[in-house]
C-alpha cells in the first residue's frame, strides 16, 4: 500500500517537473536578479555609508538652533493600553535636544489608565479642539495641554488603530513637519538634529527615515540606551539581525538609487503640508507606513514637482519589543 | 549535465564568493576600527594631562613635543580640544582655542586644506573655523573653495569664513553663497546665522555690510527673502528704512512676492510706524501672500481707516487673504455678527469657521497665560 503510495507521489513530482521544466531559465533567471539585486545594494550601502560619515563630521548646527525659521517639529506619539512605560517615553521625548517641537501623544481609546496618568503626572488641563480638520480619523472626545510642559499635548479619540491615530496627530499638530514614533520607543537625545541633516543637503525633502533598532537586551539609563546588546531570546535575536539588514542594506541602497518605498512608522519626519495634500495615513491597510510613502511619490509624480524621500543611517530610535511575536516583526 | 545547472553552479559560487568577500571585508573594518579606537584611546590618556597643565601653567612647547607626526595624534587632540570647549567659558575657552592655533596643528591642517580629496578640505575647514582666521594664504584657500561644485566644501569653507572677525570678509563670503541656487534653505539660514557676531558693537557694522549683499542683482529671490527674515530674527533695526524703500519701489529683483512679503513682515516686526501708508498700496497686490501679509501687519496696527478695506478683502477669491481679513477685523474688536453681516450667503459657512478658528486661537492662548 505504501509503495504504490510513494510511486503515485514520484509519478506526480516527475510530471511536475517536467511540466515545470521549459520554465527553468526563469527560476534561474529570478534566483540571479533577487540575489544580485541584494549583492548590489549591500556594495551600494557600504560605500555611500562610508560617504556619508565622512561629510557628516563636519556639519556643526548651532547658528540653525538658535534661529527659529527654519522647520519645527511635532512628534506623534500614538499610544493604546501604555500605562506600564507612558510616562517615562513621554519624559524621554521632552528632554531632546531641539529648539522648536512638540511632543503629541494620541491615547487611541485606551481601556486602561494611560489617560490618567498623563493627565496627572503632567497637570494637564483642556484645550479646544483644532477647527479644521483636513484628514479623517476617528472623532477626538478631548485635547489637553500641560501646565508643567507647555509643548506637550495630549488627545484623547476614539479607538481607530495606529493609522487613525497618527491622522488625529497631524490634524493638531502646528509645527511644519511631523515625526510618527511608536509610544514604546526610546529616541536619541540629538535624533532630531541628526534627521534634518538631510533637509540641509536638499531642499525639497518630504520624507525622512532613520535606523530603527531593537532595544531588548541593551542598557537603558535614564531613557537613554548606554550599553548595546543582543536580546536574549532566539527570535529576537534574529529579528535584531534582521532590522539591520533591511534599514542598513536595504534602505541606504534604495536612497542612494533614490527609489526609497517605505519609511518605518516606527520613526520617520514627514513635510505635514505634503501628508495633508495627499490625505495623510490610509486606515484599511496593514502597512500604512510604506502606503503613505508610496502615495507621497505617486502625488508628485504626477504635479511634476521635484521631491526626495530620504533615509539616513545615522539617527536612531529604539523601540522595546515584547510579545505577540515580537509586535509582528516587520521594519 | 544540463547547460542550465552549470548557469545554476557558476550564479551560486559567484553569489557565494561575493557574500564571503563583504563577510571578510566586514570583519577587518571591525578589527581596524577596534584597533583605531584603542590608539586613539591612548592618545587620549597621553594628551590630556598635559593639556591641563597648558591651563594651568600655560606652557605650551610641553603639548607640542608629544606630536610626532601621526594623523591620529591631531585628530585625538582636537577631539579633546573641542569636548573640552563645550563645558568651559570664558578665558579658559580662550586659552584652548589658542592651543588648537599651535605649529603642528595648524600646519596638518594648511597641508589638508591643500590636499585634492574633498573630505581632507573639508576637515580643515572644520578646524580654521574654531581658530583666528589670520593667515591671508588660509583665506585665500578658503575663498577659492566658495566657487566648487561641492556643496559641502561651500558650505564649510563659507562656515570658516564666517568666523572671521572682519566683517568685510563674512559678508563678502555671504555675497558669494548668496547667489548659488545649490544650497539649501536649511543651508542658508544657517550660514546667515553664522554670519552675525555675538559681540553687540558689530551689529551695526554687519546691518550696512548687508546692504551690499541686499543691492546684489542675481541672487535668487528665495535667498533674498530668507536673509530679510534673518534680519528681521536677529533685529538690524539700521536695516528698517532701507527695507521700507525697496518696497516704496521695488526694482526688478525686489518685486517678488516672497521679497515683498518678507519686508512687509518685518515692518511690522520693527514696529514700523511710517510704513503703514505703503503696507496699505499692498492690499491690493496681484499674489495672495504679499495682501496677507499687508494685512496681518495692518491688523496688528488697528487703524479705523483700514476697517473698509479688511471688510472689503472678505470677498477675495483667495482662502487665506479671507481667513487673514476675518482675523485683523476681530483682533479690532469686530463681532461675529458684523463680520457675517459683510459676507454674501454663500462665504458665510467659510467665514464662521474662520471666526471660530480665531476665537479657539485667542482661548487656547489665554488658557496658557492665565
Amino acid at each position: 500500500m505504501n509503495q504504490i503510495l510513494m510511486a503515485e507521489i514520484r509519478d506526480i513530482l516527475q510530471q511536475f517537473v517536467t511540466y515545470m521544466e521549459p520554465a527553468e531559465w526563469l527560476f534561474i533567471g529570478y534566483f540571479l536578479a533577487v540575489n544580485l539585486t541584494y549583492i548590489l545594494l549591500v556594495i551600494i550601502s557600504f560605500f555611500y555609508i562610508r560617504h556619508q560619515q565622512n561629510y557628516y563630521q563636519v556639519f556643526n548646527l548651532k547658528g540653525l538652533f538658535n534661529s527659529n525659521l527654519y522647520k519645527p517639529v511635532s512628534i506623534l506619539s500614538p499610544a493604546y493600553n501604555e500605562e506600564v512605560n507612558i510616562i517615562a517615553s513621554v519624559e524621554a521625548l521632552l528632554q531632546l535636544h531641539f529648539s522648536d517641537f512638540e511632543v503629541i501623544v494620541i491615547n487611541d481609546g485606551s481601556t486602561d489608565d494611560t489617560l490618567k496618568l498623563l493627565i496627572e503626572h503632567f497637570d494637564l488641563y483642556e484645550i479646544d479642539r483644532p477647527v479644521e480638520l483636513p484628514i479623517d480619523h476617528k472623532p477626538i472626545k478631548k485635547v489637553y495641554r500641560s501646565s508643567i510642559y507647555p509643548e506637550l499635548k495630549v488627545v484623547d479619540k476614539e479607538n481607530g488603530r495606529k493609522a487613525d491615530a497618527l491622522n488625529a496627530g497631524i490634524n493638531v499638530a502646528s509645527k511644519d513637519l511631523v515625526c510618527s514614533i511608536d509610544a514604546d520607543s526610546i529616541l536619541e537625545p540629538d535624533v532630531l538634529l541628526k534627521l534634518l541633516k538631510a533637509f540641509m543637503e536638499e531642499e525639497n525633502v518630504v520624507a525622512v527615515g532613520g535606523i530603527v533598532r531593537i532595544a531588548n537586551g541593551c542598557t537603558i539609563e535614564d531613557n537613554i540606551v548606554k550599553k548595546v546588546d543582543l536580546p536574549k531570546s532566539f527570535l529576537g535575536r534574529i529579528q535584531t539581525v534582521e532590522y539591520l539588514r533591511s534599514f542598513l542594506f536595504g534602505r541606504v541602497g534604495w536612497d542612494y538609487l533614490d527609489s526609497l518605498l517605505i519609511i518605518s512608522g516606527a520613526f520617520g519626519v514627514f513635510d505635514k503640508k505634503a501628508v495633508v495634500e495627499v490625505g495623510g495615513y490610509l486606515h484599511d491597510t496593514v502597512g500604512e507606513d510604506m502606503e503613505l510613502v508610496v502615495r507621497l511619490h505617486r502625488h508628485f509624480k504626477d504635479k511634476g514637482e521635484p521631491y526626495r524621500v530620504r533615509f539616513l543611517p545615522e539617527p536612531v530610535c529604539w523601540p522595546c519589543r515584547s510579545s505577540f511575536l515580537l509586535r509582528c516583526w516587520a521594519p | 549535465m544540463d547547460i542550465s545547472v552549470y548557469l545554476l553552479l557558476i550564479v551560486s559560487m559567484v553569489l557565494l564568493g561575493l557574500t564571503l568577500v563583504l563577510f571578510l571585508s566586514a570583519i577587518i573594518i571591525r578589527v581596524r576600527h577596534r584597533n583605531w579606537s584603542a590608539k586613539l584611546e591612548n592618545y587620549r590618556k597621553t594628551l590630556m594631562p598635559h593639556v591641563l597643565n597648558y591651563l594651568e601653567e600655560g606652557n605650551e612647547k610641553e603639548v607640542i613635543e608629544q606630536f610626532t607626526g601621526k594623523n591620529l595624534e591631531y585628530y585625538a587632540f582636537e577631539k579633546i580640544i573641542t569636548e573640552m570647549l563645550t563645558h568651559v567659558e570664558g578665558t579658559e575657552a580662550d586659552k584652548l582655542k589658542e592651543l588648537l592655533f599651535i605649529e603642528p596643528i595648524f600646519d596638518h591642517h594648511f597641508n589638508l586644506l591643500r590636499s585634492s580629496d574633498d573630505v581632507a578640505r573639508v576637515k580643515a575647514c572644520n578646524y580654521f573655523s574654531n581658530v583666528r582666521l589670520v593667515n591671508y594664504k588660509v583665506i585665500k584657500k578658503l575663498k577659492g573653495y566658495l566657487d566648487s561644485p561641492n556643496q559641502m566644501l561651500v558650505f564649510s569653507a563659507a562656515t570658516a569664513l564666517m568666523g572671521s572677525d572682519d566683517v568685510n570678509l563674512r559678508v563678502e563670503a555671504l555675497s558669494r553663497v548668496a547667489k548659488k541656487d545649490f544650497l539649501s534653505e536649511m543651508a542658508m539660514i544657517e550660514l546667515f546665522h553664522k554670519f552675525h557676531s555675538d559681540e553687540d558693537d558689530q551689529n551695526e557694522a554687519e546691518g550696512e555690510a548687508l546692504k551690499i549683499v541686499l543691492d546684489e542683482q542675481d541672487i535668487p529671490p528665495a535667498n533674498r527673502a530668507l536673509f530679510i527674515k534673518g534680519i528681521t530674527e536677529i533685529g538690524y533695526y539700521n536695516l528698517v528704512n532701507y527695507l521700507l524703500e525697496k518696497l516704496q519701489d521695488p526694482s526688478r529683483e525686489w518685486n517678488h512676492p516672497e521679497v515683498l512679503s518678507a519686508i512687509i513682515k518685518a515692518q511690522g516686526e520693527f514696529n514700523n510706524v511710517k510704513s503703514i501708508k505703503t503696507l496699505r498700496r499692498y492690499l491690493d497686490h496681484e499674489a495672495p501672500e504679499v495682501v496677507v501679509s499687508a494685512l496681518e501687519e495692518l491688523g496688528d496696527y488697528g487703524s479705523e481707516d483700514d476697517f473698509p478695506y479688511f471688510k472689503f478683502l472678505l470677498g477675495h477669491e483667495d482662502k487665506n487673504v479671507k481667513k487673514a481679513a476675518v482675523f485683523a477685523l476681530l483682533k479690532n474688536g469686530f463681532k461675529e455678527s458684523e463680520i457675517l453681516h459683510e459676507v454674501p450667503e454663500s462665504n458665510i459657512k467659510l467665514i464662521t469657521k474662520y471666526v471660530l478658528m480665531y476665537v479657539h486661537e485667542k482661548r487656547n492662548e489665554s488658557n496658557f497665560n492665565g
